[in-house]
């Protein structure tokens, strides 16, 4: 093991400069920050696992107190790019809404922007969605048989990605090690969220 | 209309370490009236640090410091009613709040440092309502 006295960072027991702001309510956040004309986003979230869209239905929604717009799935997809998929499955399109059909439960199926974060959230709850429900796999390791529902039918399966990472000799390393451990690796689902987005628009 | 008890402070008077998720307002009811306390009103004077504070910084008991307001006042109230808790007492009293990158286990040590030092300090305890 190397010696990690010595180091002014590494191993030594420091303080952090920002805390004293943090510990005496100081802190300042993105929701913090109250620009002019600012407006709130609530989300309608999926109730479904899997279920294809039939209808949106805004207009009670569109005419609550403070409510400037209600943006769908397809009008998002419309206007924009896919999200980045980071593996090479070019059928498997994300938007950050659902386009069509919903795959997870929770997924936002429709934004509503309103003056108050409360009047977003007051109308969120008016907004009435259509779905006819489709099944679904829970289990990772059984969405891995060919007969369970494709999360993406057009990729063709629910394997998104197949692969080995190797940097180096692996197999030498391998061979000529003291000890071998083999094991079995369950990886939790995991993303980056953002949990402070203001942004303010300079066309 | 959805509006929570923090909003007004926030908003009317924009003591932005209140935020509803969380339970960063202490509320304490008498027949005068009710006080409310956020971490602002922790810190024995200005500039300066409370035990608690300063074991929160020691402990690395935060990170983003999101949460920090809401577990300072949980602990703050804590100590107030026990100078020995033990760690189930620390957890339950923490129980309202949620960190999501520092980790329970710092925010619990922290509380068990400041518990440590209030201890053995020659001072009265936390008293409530101060």
């Amino acid at each position: 093991m190397t010696d990690l006295k010595g180091y002014r960072f590494v191993s030594s027991k420091r303080r952090a400069r920002e805390h004293r702001r943090f510990v005496v309510g100081q802190g300042r956040f993105a929701g913090d920050i109250d620009l002019p004309g600012t407006l709130h986003v609530a989300l309608v979230a999926s109730d479904l696992p899997a279920g294809r869209i039939l209808d949106i239905d805004t207009r009670e929604a569109l005419a609550m107190p403070g409510v400037r717009y209600v943006l769908t799935g397809a009008e998002l997809a419309a206007a924009t790019d896919p999200l980045m998929i980071g593996v090479d499955a070019p059928k498997v399109r994300r938007y950050p809404l659902a386009v069509g059909v919903t795959r997870y439960c929770g997924e936002g199926i429709a934004a509503i922007v309103a003056k108050t974060r409360a009047q977003a959230e007051d109308a969120r709850d008016v907004i009435r969605v259509s779905y006819e429900a489709l099944p679904f796999v829970l289990d990772a390791e059984a969405a891995y048989r060919p007969e369970t529902p494709p999360v993406h039918p057009d990729h063709g399966s629910n394997v998104l990605l197949d692969k080995s990472f190797v940097w180096g000799d692996v197999a030498d390393a391998f061979a000529t090690a003291k000890h071998r451990l083999s094991y079995r690796v369950r990886w939790g689902r995991s993303s980056t969220v953002p949990i402070q987005v203001t942004a303010s628009w300079d066309p | 209309m959805r509006t929570s008890c923090a909003d007004p402070l926030r908003v009317g008077f924009d003591f932005t370490s209140a935020y509803p998720q969380q339970r960063h307002i202490e509320i304490s009811d008498s027949p005068f009236g009710s006080v409310r306390r956020t971490a602002e009103g922790i810190a024995p004077s200005p500039g300066q640090l409370s035990v608690l504070q300063d074991a929160f910084c020691e402990s690395h008991g935060l990170q983003c410091g999101f949460c920090t307001p809401g577990m300072i006042l949980a602990g703050h109230a804590l100590l107030t009613r026990t100078s020995s808790p033990t760690r189930s007492e620390i957890v339950e009293a923490l129980s309202g709040n949620l960190c999501r990158c520092t980790g329970y286990v710092q925010i619990i040590e922290a509380i068990e440092l400041a518990a440590q030092r209030l201890r053995q300090a020659n001072t009265l305890p936390f008293q409530p309502g101060r």
